[in-house]
């Protein structure tokens, strides 16, 4: 995830938010909540649907808090709330993703220091990449996500995705290749 | 097509479609997002439960407290008090032989008075 959080870290704060630190819960809220963010803007469903589903994700973590014990992180098991809160928003809409409301705006995509023509053709890409990945199915998309823009290790993927390691890689070699078709032109 | 350098674009390579995948810039979140959440987390319920964990705790303290000084109080000095009394045996045998209980008992046992034909000697036949 974008912002790494080192293991006596996280041990620290969970401890402390177990205790009712109140500082600790902004902590917590301030270390994670632009990853989830992203990784649900990344998902589909543009920047409403994220943002709402970013404050359900909290409000499962919240209730959620006290019987999670640490074994995995705090990101991943955050990370897994997310997912399977997309899964659920999916499987009852049923709709298309959105590109227009979320990441094929080019002002979310470009760094604000390039020059004008530069950032317009970093910008292009970052479209054409952004509506590839949308265009890949929800499972596909989902590993490129958590493996390439929210940096997850294939552990960290099995966990949040349920499923074993060795199928975690070789279904993000998978949607890599028919990605990279897909900006290829061939699908 | 394009390239990030405005020349027609190649094939993607695997490699190089990782690196530009990893290289994209996050997009930022909504703003409002952060004080939306951290309005929403909730400290006094948190405060409260763990208040109440922590009140459950404080009395389970105490009652181990003063069950350990009950347990120290019973070791400590139960057995003195029961090693200061004599086995009620030995207790009889020391009453029975105690001078004080020897008077006592033959003072009561002749409690009437010493009459001469108890302590003579029988007249001669």
């Amino acid at each position: 995830m974008g912002t790494q959080v080192r293991w006596w870290q996280e041990g620290r704060l969970l401890s402390r938010l177990h205790a009712g630190d109140p500082k600790a819960c902004g902590e917590f809220v301030r270390t994670y909540y632009g990853a989830v963010y992203r990784f649900l803007l990344h998902l589909g469903g543009g920047t409403h649907q994220a943002e709402d589903l970013t404050q359900e994700v909290f409000a499962s973590a919240w209730a959620g808090l006290a019987g999670f014990e640490g074994r995995g992180s705090l990101g991943t098991w955050l990370h897994r709330i997310a997912y399977y809160k997309f899964l659920d928003r999916h499987r009852r809409r049923q709709s298309a993703p959105n590109l227009g409301d979320g990441l094929g705006s080019a002002d979310q995509c470009s760094s604000r220091e390039e020059e004008p023509a530069e950032r317009l053709m970093v910008d292009e890409r970052a479209r054409q990449l952004h509506a590839a990945v949308q265009a890949l199915k929800p499972a596909e998309r989902a590993v490129i996500v958590l493996h390439y823009f929210q940096d997850l290790s294939f552990r960290q993927m099995a966990s949040v995705l349920d499923q074993p390691v060795g199928t975690v890689k070789w279904r993000t070699g998978q949607a890599l290749r028919r990605l990279k078709a897909l900006l290829n032109g061939k699908v | 097509m394009t390239g990030r350098a405005g020349k027609p674009q190649e094939e993607t390579t695997l490699d190089a479609l990782e690196a530009e995948l990893r290289g994209l810039p996050p997009p930022e979140p909504l703003p409002g997002l952060e004080a939306k959440l951290l309005a929403a987390a909730p400290v006094a319920k948190t405060e409260s439960v763990l208040g109440r964990r922590r009140r459950w705790l404080a009395l389970a303290a105490v009652g181990a407290a003063v069950a350990a000084a009950a347990l120290i109080i019973a070791y400590t000095f139960v057995p003195e008090k029961a090693s200061s009394e004599e086995p009620p045996v030995r207790a009889a045998l020391l009453n029975d032989t105690s001078p004080a209980y020897i008077v006592r008992t033959v003072i009561a046992a002749h409690s009437e008075e010493t009459r001469p034909w108890d302590i003579l000697p029988p007249f001669p036949d």
